[in-house]
């Protein structure tokens, strides 16, 4: 029987393992065009994250209904009309709502055709709210220009393969034997680009052949034509965008590092109106050009083995341009971590831990309390493997932004707490450590919506070393007094509910004082190294800013705590009752601290950073409130007989 | 008698080493950390800094609070009185001691920074020669005397002088200067009735008036009103001098033309530093700062040498260091900013910090097996049969 339960289990672990990367793929392979290497943020990407970035930026997900974002973003780039109707703008804020004169949807989403006739309206508010600081806005007024620049980026990205798209339709067969193609084909601006010379020639014979005419005779259909097909040319470039789609890198003689993007074939060289430019460069870009306009007939004809086959070329001729600027193994790494979603994975694995810790309280403790050990495990691999990548991907410690920081604190948790459990082989270890692995990674998802999580650093920060030490001490120091924040949270549970168990109300009491000396190292040297890299940077140690305080009020806390354990000043329930209020003050100096430097107006996510602190806050407050007498009355009681 | 003189300073020694006296200092600090923190918001970080962090005292409304020197100067006593009297060298407190130790450097340290430290900024233009570094707060009433046409007599006198009623005098000066206002920030105002008599230069058609004080210290403009006696009688009288003022001051007095300024105090170096290159480098494609640098020729004597400074990478010389802060670009020249440091308690931190870290190593090392060890639970026959 105990056999076939722990089979189950495995089988069970196995399917959960596999679960993304045997979901069924698309209607269009999209492997290659996923690895397109693109400049984005200083830093060159897979097109994967980069389209991940603008979904979660405007969407507030990575995948639209299990889509995932790059087939978003090739319906944006391939088929403009269908991805403007489709609705993915994210909008909560009803005077936004209003002013755009939207209906409420029970999604919050809306199209772009909508917002756009919306924002239209509002055009005069939106020049004034231009010439406002961000700082003096309100909550609406903010939220409106936030609305109106991811609009814009829509919209530019929308355009960035314009120039291939078939728009302009033959509608004569003169014309259509002039350009060699037949009457009622339509043609895109790179087409029509490469027969530019010729059309004009065409055009100043008909316009010199219509002099000698007298007034009366039939005009020449001809010119109207090719001033048709000229006039809809200049329509579609007016709408040009060159800054974001850069897929293009510099070539190794050019001395600026500037991407360029596929408009620039046209705009730099010799397409543009006729004018001719250096030839091998010419060469270059009409291969490109080729490979694009096939990559979008190919999706527009939905012709899979076309698609694969030159979006493999194009990765391949890009990276030929210029391979010192394209790192293939860190592009194809990148998006495999994409794909495989690791930290969703290890979140997965600590929520079930979490069940099965609480389920092994029931029944079948034995069992439950293997496999949640072993779910535990797993989950800090698949922790330690996203580390790991991102360590890899941006050659730099994981630690430098807050989502990467909050990762690596959750990371620590969980490490730490399993120490706890094999030395106390009691489950506390478990229940710590899957509560604080699996919380930490729900509130490092919500900072994903900032952007691209591997952002780039400024000069200041640009340092190895620093991070390395400074960073990781520090936030492994965080970890630790979350650790010991939890266990101070179920040392007052005990004392309440299982007063008499005295042999682990003990064990659990040496613990706090063992992670609270732990967390004290890791955050003195932490603080101490951030101290000496303030030093080695600006020339002063110590500066009293918002973040050298709220590290030093962890340490002073801890040391207040110690101090008073040490002498004998108070007991268990009151270092369990600080350790709780510890994990307030580590939160607050994490957190807390963002908040006041950014000001605390309130509007976006900072608006919910400073709601969820005061509820933690408050909730805290509470619990020790709470239980804090009961427990003395408690031990009281215990104690009391004896 | 003696017993009882034993005893008394016994008690005391006792109180002064105690953890009470510790824990309260400590949660004091809490506090002050805590609001000191949360008014940088609204008071800036210079302003809330002197108020919480570099004071002995401060007010709120008329309420006196201890001050953080305060604090660590109980904190200092405290350490000093426990290390001396009520420290065993026990195996098991060893750890603990050597802490103690550390953090008592770190106290001495911090002193020495609080009080034998210098910091100021270095404006460099590209081809140019600088030797002179000015404060980031600190101001000074500067008078030169511009008679000899080799060099310059400068008098300068430090913002401590520039108080309401002192009168400044310098053998170098054959006049007198009383402070009449000084003023943290001040604005400039074209007079709307006609001066008294006594007000001469810029001050009989403009007046300056206190202004609050900015968050952004750098953006607060002083000035300083003052009275000029002993030269002779048409120069005799009430001037105002501000910090970013263009019309300059100069007055003939006897045979010498002297020129006054009010600007950021200045120390002269003894060496020189010659910008030969400023370069900046941004992440591909944005404007955010990849890395700046300035390649300078540090000029000693007869020496020169060729030396990169930038960021993360200081220039140390002669107990001077040189960090790249910031950098101006206006387009035709590039001017790079460098913050310059004296400070004495400089290595105090580093190896305080290091002995801390050994002694909590120490510590931990020598009882976390006992802490973390298990004590089995004793078996109970139902847990057995499941």
């Amino acid at each position: 029987m105990k056999r076939t339960w722990y089979k189950l289990f495995l089988l069970f672990l196995l399917c959960f393992l596999c679960s993304k990367v045997c979901r069924a793929g698309t209607a269009v392979n999209y492997n290659f065009w996923s690895r397109v290497a693109v400049m984005h943020q200083g830093r060159v990407k897979p097109l994967d994250t980069f389209a991940r970035v603008f979904l979660l930026m405007i969407y507030g997900r990575q995948t639209i209904k299990g889509e995932p974002a790059i087939v978003w973003l090739s319906e944006v780039l391939f088929t403009p009309e269908q991805a403007m109707k489709r609705k993915v703008a994210d909008i909560r804020n009803s005077e936004v709502l209003a002013a755009l004169k939207l209906n409420k949807e029970t999604t919050n989403k809306y199209s772009f055709t909508d917002v756009i006739r919306g924002l239209q309206n509002n055009g005069k508010l939106l020049q004034e709210l231009m010439r406002k600081e961000r700082n003096d806005m309100s909550a609406f007024e903010n939220q409106l220009m936030d609305l109106y620049n991811k609009t814009i980026i829509f919209v530019r990205i929308s355009q960035s393969l314009k120039a291939f798209h078939r728009v302009v339709s033959v509608g004569s067969d003169e014309l259509a034997a002039i350009i060699g193609v037949k009457k009622g084909d339509k043609l895109s601006y790179y087409k029509i680009s490469g027969v530019w010379q010729k059309l004009k020639a065409r055009l100043e014979k008909e316009q010199e052949k219509e002099k000698g005419k007298k007034d009366g005779e039939d005009g020449n259909k001809l010119i109207g034509e090719i001033k048709h097909v000229f006039a809809s040319l200049k329509a579609i470039q007016s709408r040009h965008d060159e800054g974001l789609f850069t897929i293009i890198p510099p070539g190794p003689e050019e001395k600026a590092e500037v991407w360029k993007s596929p408009w620039s074939l046209f705009t730099h060289t010799g397409h543009d109106h006729g004018a001719h430019g250096d030839q091998s460069a010419d060469e270059s870009n009409g291969e490109i050009s080729r490979i694009l306009s096939t990559i979008v007939d190919a999706y527009l004809g939905k012709n899979n083995a076309d698609f694969l086959k030159n979006t493999e070329q194009l990765n391949q001729y890009l990276y030929k341009i210029n391979p010192s600027k394209i790192d293939n193994d860190r592009i194809k790494w990148e998006y495999t971590s994409n794909k495989w979603g690791v930290f969703y994975k290890s979140a997965a694995f600590y929520v079930t831990a979490f069940i099965f810790v609480c389920v092994g309280t029931l029944i079948f403790t034995r069992f439950f309390y293997f496999s949640s050990f072993v779910l535990i495990v797993i989950g800090l691999l698949f922790h330690f493997a996203g580390l790991g990548l991102r360590t890899y991907i941006m050659a730099r410690p994981p630690v430098s932004t807050l989502y990467e920081s909050i990762i690596f604190v959750g990371a620590m948790g969980v490490f730490f707490s399993l120490l706890v459990e094999l030395s106390q082989k009691n489950g506390f270890g478990l229940l710590v450590a899957s509560i604080s692995g699996a919380v930490l990674h729900f509130i490092g998802f919500r900072y994903l919506r900032d952007g691209d999580s591997m952002g780039m650093l400024v000069a200041v920060l640009n340092s190895n070393f620093w991070l390395a030490t400074h960073v990781i001490t520090i936030t492994i120091g965080y970890g630790c007094c979350y650790v010991a924040g939890l266990v101070g949270h179920l040392f007052l549970l005990f004392q309440i509910f299982k007063p008499a168990e005295e042999f682990r109300l003990s064990n659990l009491g040496k613990n706090m004082v063992g992670l609270s000396h732990f967390a004290l190292f890791f955050t003195l040297l932490g603080t101490v190294l951030g101290g000496i890299w303030a030093d080695q940077s600006w020339g002063r140690f110590w500066g009293w800013d918002p973040k050298e305080n709220g590290a030093l009020l962890i340490c002073l806390w801890l040391l207040f705590l110690l101090h008073g354990f040490r002498s004998g000043r108070f007991k268990n329930i009151a270092l369990a009752a600080g350790l709780v209020l510890l994990n307030v003050i580590v939160s607050l100096a994490w957190f807390g601290v963002n908040l006041l430097n950014v000001g605390l107006h309130t509007y976006g996510f900072t608006g919910s950073i400073a709601y969820n602190l005061l509820l933690f806050t408050g909730l805290e407050v509470l619990f020790i409130l709470c239980t804090m007498p009961v427990a003395y009355v408690k031990r009281s009681l215990q104690k009391a007989p004896a | 008698m003696t017993e009882v003189v034993k005893k008394k300073s016994n008690r005391v020694i006792r109180l002064l080493a105690s953890t009470d006296v510790f824990l309260v200092a400590l949660f004091w600090l809490m506090i002050l950390t805590v609001f000191g923190t949360i008014a940088q918001k609204d008071m800036g970080l210079f302003a809330a800094q002197k108020k919480f962090f570099s004071s002995f005292f401060f007010w709120q409304g008329y309420i006196p609070f201890p001050g953080t020197r305060l604090v660590l100067v109980v904190m200092f006593i405290n350490l000093l009185f426990k290390l001396i009297f009520e420290t065993g060298l026990e195996k098991k407190y060893l750890g603990i001691v050597i802490s103690h130790l550390g953090t008592f450097l770190l106290l001495v340290g911090g002193f020495l920074t609080a009080y034998f430290s210098f910091e100021g900024r270095m404006i460099l233009e590209e081809g140019s020669t600088v030797a002179v570094v000015s404060s980031y707060h600190q101001r000074e009433l500067a008078v030169i005397n511009m008679a000899n046409k080799e060099y310059d007599e400068v008098t300068a006198f430090r913002q401590g002088w520039l108080r309401v009623g002192r009168e400044l005098k310098s053998s170098s000066l054959p006049f007198s200067m009383k402070i009449i206002n000084f003023y943290r920030n001040s604005n400039l105002q074209q007079r709307k009735e006609p001066a008294h008599p006594d007000y001469r230069g810029t001050a009989k058609n403009f007046e300056v008036q206190e202004a609050p004080e900015l968050k952004e210290d750098a953006r607060n403009i002083s000035a300083v009103i003052f009275k000029i006696a002993g030269s002779a009688k048409e120069t005799d009288g009430i001037y105002f001098l501000r910090e970013d003022t263009r019309l300059n001051m100069n007055l003939k007095i006897g045979d010498a033309t002297y020129e006054f300024f009010l600007r950021r105090e200045e120390r002269r170096l003894p060496f020189s530093i010659h910008l030969l290159d400023f370069e900046k480098k941004f992440h591909p494609g944005t404007r955010m700062a990849k890395s700046y640098k300035s390649v300078v020729n540090l000029i000693s004597g007869e020496t020169k040498r060729r030396v990169v400074i930038q960021m993360n990478e200081p220039l140390r010389y002669q107990g001077y260091t040189f960090y790249q802060s910031s950098y101006i670009d206006s387009g035709k020249v590039e001017i790079s900013i460098l913050a310059v440091v004296k400070n004495l308690g400089r290595d105090f931190p580093y190896i305080a910090s290091l002995v801390i870290c050994l002694g909590l190593l120490l510590h931990l090392i020598l009882h976390i097996p006992k802490l973390l060890a298990r004590f089995e639970p004793p078996i109970s026959k139902e847990e057995e049969v499941n």
